[in-house]
């Protein structure tokens, strides 16, 4: 198709035209003829070009984000008639890189290799090649746009984490829970204590409270384990911050992270976008399957995470949530899932810091939203972390 | 102060990226000094200039190479001031010459480019200067006069491709994250290529660009004034014959580089062929005959001027008034001529009757009683002048109305004849021709179409026999001679017939040449015809030789089409040649249908082509299916391998596939033919295309022969499949209220 240059060259054709009309130069017909002819001649020559290039690409089957990518890209050309000047935009793995290729010979296959930087989390089944040509001299450009056949996985960046959850049973996957009666787990009776601010009313001794004439509740030890089932959430409306340094992106590294510590330590874990989702896909031990969900997962529901479950067919597991600070997870606490499971983890990003620059979207959680929820998480005994940045996130994902 | 000029300075000259393409640099160069010569080598400018010029762009190009990288704001101001120098030096030329500013206005833009060069820094500058560079060339076209600028526009082509292919390399190398190297022969070569590739659509449009035979806009050149001091003859001076005694008392003179008719007499008895070489290129809007000498007396052997009366005007400076218009009775039409003069000529200025107004390099002329016009130097090559004519348009009609009998009668010369027998005999065959018509104006056309119909030219006569008048040789014995035989035949026969007439010389029009859209004019189109006297109407041309017309009140414009005049013109220039034949013939058929197409009422044209072009675009837009069904066949052939064609089940699967890929059902490169069918079924809510697409894998896959009646079976899951693809479209049309 003709370019802006191509205006300004029949602008000038037009010109003379009606200049050698009005003084009547022979000569000059022949200049606006020429003046036209190149970019007709342009237009036929870029379309040509193009024609029949082929593509291809050859990457390994797997890397992860943010390492390098060693590729090679083959250009072939299978006419007898050689190409010029080929413009090649190819973008893979949310990498981009363009090349200018003076001189295709005909029949010629050229190779070429290539680091794709900065490649992004995801599955992909080809590069997006598009080959211009504004050959021979810029006035007209002809564009074609291939793919290649040339799959890879993007897992996530994940950080290797030093020590493992705060617990007294690394083997086991057990820990102590505070002294809060539940539903659907095993309590061992401790014994009975003073009562401390934010007890449950419903633990309250009244006999001994009665004798002893202050109050007292009964403490019994949880027994929890520590299965991990990681949900993340996939609400796109929540997703705040802009590429790899998103809400969703760094609770992907998380979840990652941490799955693959489970999985170093052959724990069970289960993962998902919701709790059915992670119930549907089981208990795994796997690093490389859950590397791939991961690799696969995008923030594309248009709903916040069901959290008001029904049943799950694991009965002693702990849920990890890994969260945005969206308004409506602001009951998060009243959900049947953290009532069945108290004992859960819950990691917040707080999208405000974020989005910080960024054109505001639904408004978030604020600090004192924040601090509620933080409080009666932790009444109810789930743990709760909120993390402001990507840089947080080692230190953060050390501490728990 | 000083600071605050420099700092808004600079702000007007902000740093720009500089262009480090060394190829690009030179490629824009070669351009620009090809632009330059092609201007220079004209000969319009002084040495200064031609030396000046391509020398000083040269050294700012290698300033602006070597400099690139730097401000260079001091360099800036001083281009600055010189550039207003230059346009107060423009602004003194164009006072000097206000009737044509082109040349002024070239040299401005001459050393405009020249001031330019020492400032390219960048790459936007270069494409400035390659624009400039064709802005140049542009000029060159309009004040050239020949066929030679073509050596100049052919390598400015061939350079400013090279120039726009580098342009082009170092903005995609600027924007590629990466570029692969190529050598500077494969560019060149691709380059030249391209050039051919463009010139390959360049001729084929040429030939079909409609070109306008009239200026619009008009300059009045003339060559470099010269400062006449004193007096100067009036009697016309041709370098090529010798004068001195009565020219008839000796053998006639003949020399093919001037027409003999060139001369105070014109000898009947000379003979020879005159050179073609080209005299004179006229920038005129249509065909005319350029007037030169005028004869009244005849000799019987030729002709003479009776009268050696001459009127001096002098100019400072041009233009030189010749006369008012002594036609107040007949309309007339401005004509504009400027002479290119090619070789040393006869002091005579030729020019179109009548004219009016003359723009000559002299400060003084000589007009004679009968309206020509003497120059005080022969011509010499290079001489340009320019003339605007009135030119009489007469008509039948009106020429029929005139002499009127209040009008002045005509002097005697006009109408005196020898005392002789050839003349009693030529003055009964006169009689003879004009007696049926009473007017002046029937008799004289009479006379003109006998000499038309009754006698031949030709240029290969034998010489004049002694004692015999010239005149009647060529009626009674010879019955064919030159174009001054036709005319002084007629011009004695009208006065036989007691009208006024005289014999005049010139040149005829001449060949168009359509790339300089000048008429070329050759020595061998040196001609003569007859005016007549018509009172109160003037003195009317007529022309009896055979193959003329006279052009005066005709308008006689040129067909638009470039192609008829190409190949018109590229048959004068290769002549007899069999090829210039054929080009003769072209040019006469191309311009017959071409003519004839213009004669259709411009809203036919109009409808023509547009109904043309609905047409095609119907025909594109209706294909466009037919084309994408046929891809879509060969792709799905391809994929389902050689053999399809051997197995109808193979072939329904096929149309069926196609079927479901118009309704937006394509199976993905990564599908297999079992998931696709999976998908379809899941769609249209039924087994039968999974049942077929085991067959097809069946057959295709694992190479099984199936039993006989797969066919028809084949043929009855298509159909249902169809039939439910059908019934679903008119679900969805249901559900969207269309039925």
């Amino acid at each position: 198709m003709p370019t802006r240059k191509t205006l300004y060259w029949l602008l000038a054709a037009v010109l003379l035209y009606l200049i050698a009309w009005n003084v009547g130069s022979g000569w000059l017909y022949v200049l606006t003829v020429l003046l036209t002819a190149f970019p007709l001649a342009s237009l036929i020559l870029s379309r040509i070009n193009t024609r029949r290039i082929k593509p291809g690409l050859e990457v390994p089957p797997s890397v992860t984000d943010g390492e390098m990518l060693p590729a090679t890209l083959e250009i072939i050309n299978p006419s007898y008639w050689p190409r010029f000047f080929l413009d090649l935009d190819c973008r893979y793995a949310g990498s981009r890189q363009r090349l200018f290729l003076p001189l295709l010979g005909p029949r010629e296959s050229r190779r070429i290799s290539h680091v794709f930087d900065q490649p992004r989390r995801g599955i992909y089944s080809g590069a997006d090649v598009k080959i211009s040509s504004a050959a021979p001299v810029g006035l007209a450009r002809s564009r074609r746009r291939l793919e290649t056949n040339s799959p890879i996985v993007v897992y996530p960046r994940r950080y290797q984490l030093a020590g493992d959850w705060a617990s007294g049973y690394k083997n086991t996957g057990y820990m102590v829970a505070s002294a809060i009666p539940t539903r659907n787990t095993a309590s061992e009776y401790l014994g009975v204590r003073d009562y401390r601010p934010g007890d449950n009313p419903r633990s309250i001794h009244w006999r001994t409270s009665a004798r002893t004439g202050s109050l007292e509740v009964i403490e019994y030890a949880r027994q929890s384990a520590m299965t991990p089932v990681f949900l993340i959430d996939t609400f796109s409306e929540a997703d705040r911050g802009k590429g790899m340094a998103s809400t969703f992106e760094t609770a992907v590294t998380i979840a990652a992270s941490l799955a693959q510590r489970e999985a170093i330590h052959k724990r069970r874990f289960a993962i998902g976008f919701s709790p059915e989702d992670a119930a549907a896909s089981g208990l795994s031990h796997s690093a490389e399957e859950s590397m791939f969900w991961l690799a696969g997962v995008n923030a594309t529901s248009d709903a916040p995470m069901d959290l008001q479950i029904k049943a799950l067919p694991w009965p002693e597991i702990t849920p990890v949530l890994l969260l945005t600070s969206h308004p409506a997870y602001a009951r998060l606490d009243q959900s049947t899932l953290l009532e069945d499971f108290p004992h859960s983890i819950i990691i917040m990003l707080d999208g405000r810091e974020f989005e910080k620059g960024a054109r505001p979207r639904t408004p978030l959680m604020d600090d004192t939203a924040l601090d509620q929820l933080a409080e009666r998480l932790d009444s109810m005994g789930a743990e709760f972390l909120l993390v402001t940045s990507p840089d947080e996130v080692p230190l953060c994902l050390n501490d728990l | 102060m000083f600071e605050r000029f420099i700092n808004i300075y600079s702000r007007i000259n902000p740093r720009r990226v500089p262009e480090n393409s060394l190829g690009l640099r030179l490629s824009v160069l070669a351009a620009i000094l090809t632009a330059e010569i092609a201007i220079l080598s004209m000969g319009y400018y002084d040495t200064l200039s031609v030396l000046g010029v391509p020398t000083l762009t040269t050294a700012g190009f290698a300033y602006s190479w070597k400099y690139r990288q730097r401000r260079n704001l001091l360099m800036k101001f001083v281009l600055s001031m010189l550039v207003i120098a230059v346009a107060v030096l423009f602004t003194r030329e164009l006072t000097i010459n206000i009737y044509d500013t082109r040349l002024p206005l070239i040299k401005l833009l001459l050393w405009l480019q020249v001031l330019h060069s020492f400032d390219l820094p960048a790459r936007r500058d270069l494409k400035f200067s390659l624009a400039s560079g064709l802005i140049l060339l542009a000029s060159a076209a309009v004040m050239s006069t020949g066929m030679v600028y073509i050596l100049g526009l052919a390598p400015f082509t061939i350079t400013a491709v090279i120039a726009l292919i580098f342009l082009y390399i170092s903005e995609a190398s600027q924007q590629a994250d990466r570029v692969l190297e190529a050598r500077p022969v494969q560019v060149i070569a691709y380059g030249a290529f391209a050039w051919l590739a463009g010139i390959a659509i360049a001729v084929p449009l040429l030939l079909i660009m409609p070109q306008s035979s009239q200026a619009r806009l008009h300059a009045q050149p003339v060559s470099n004034l010269q400062k006449i001091l004193g007096d100067f003859t009036a009697e016309v001076v041709n370098p090529s014959y010798s004068s001195g005694g009565n020219p008839f008392d000796h053998p006639p003179q003949f020399s093919p580089e001037s027409y003999y008719g060139f001369n105070p007499y014109m000898d009947l008895r000379s003979r020879g062929n005159l050179s073609d070489d080209v005299v004179l290129k006229v920038r005129s809007d249509n065909y005319d005959f350029y007037r030169g000498v005028v004869f009244d007396r005849y000799n019987g052997k030729g002709w003479e001027i009776s009268s050696e009366t001459t009127t001096d005007i002098t100019t400072d400076s041009p233009p030189f008034t010749l006369s008012d218009s002594e036609y107040p009775v007949i309309p007339v039409k401005s004509r504009l001529q400027s002479f290119y003069v090619q070789t040393e000529m006869p002091n005579i200025i030729f020019a179109a009757w009548k004219p009016q107004q003359l723009f000559f390099p002299a400060s003084k002329i000589k007009v004679d009683d009968y309206g020509s016009i003497r120059s005080p130097y022969q011509l010499t090559e290079d001489t340009v002048y320019s003339v605007i004519s009135e030119e009489p348009i007469f008509s039948a009609s009106t020429l029929r109305r005139y002499p009127r009998t209040s009008d002045p009668p005509a002097d005697f010369q006009y109408t005196s004849l020898l005392e002789s027998d050839d003349m009693q005999v030529v003055a009964s065959l006169s009689h003879e021709i004009t007696a049926p018509y009473s007017n002046r104006y029937d008799k004289v056309r009479a006379i003109e179409k006998y000499l038309k119909e009754n006698y031949a030219y030709d240029l290969d006569i034998p010489p004049l026999m002694e004692n015999k008048d010239a005149v009647a040789y060529f009626l009674f014995d010879e019955k064919r001679g030159y174009c001054e035989h036709f005319a002084s035949a007629m011009a004695v026969m009208a006065r036989s017939a007691g009208i006024p007439a005289r014999v005049v010389t010139g040149y005829s029009g001449g060949s168009y040449n359509p790339f300089t859209a000048l008429w070329e004019i050759k020595q061998s189109d040196a001609h003569a015809w007859v005016e007549i006297y018509f009172g109160s109407a003037g003195w009317a041309p007529f022309d009896p030789t055979p193959g003329f017309e006279v052009p005066a009140g005709q308008n006689q414009g040129q067909s638009p089409w470039i192609a008829g005049k190409i190949f018109s013109y590229l048959g004068d220039v290769l002549g007899g040649s069999a090829i210039g034949g054929v080009l003769a013939t072209a040019s006469g058929a191309i311009t017959g249908v071409l003519a004839f197409a213009l004669t259709l009422p411009l809203g036919l044209i109009a409808g023509i082509v547009l109904g043309m072009t609905v047409l095609v675009w119907i025909g594109q837009k209706a294909s466009r299916p037919l084309l994408m069904k046929r891809r879509r066949r060969r792709f799905l052939i391809k994929s389902l391998g050689p053999d399809y064609s051997s197995e109808k089940v193979l072939r329904d699967y096929l149309k069926l596939s196609i079927r479901l890929q118009q309704r937006g059902l394509v199976r993905r490169p990564d599908e297999t033919i079992r998931e696709f069918a999976e998908r379809v079924s899941d769609f249209l809510d039924s087994r039968e295309f999974v049942e077929l697409s085991e067959m097809v894998e069946q057959i295709r896959y694992q190479k099984v022969s199936l039993p006989e009646p797969s066919d028809s079976q084949a043929r009855k899951l298509v159909e249902k499949v169809i039939f439910k693809l059908k019934t679903k479209e008119l679900g969805a049309w249901r559900s969207r209220g269309l039925f």
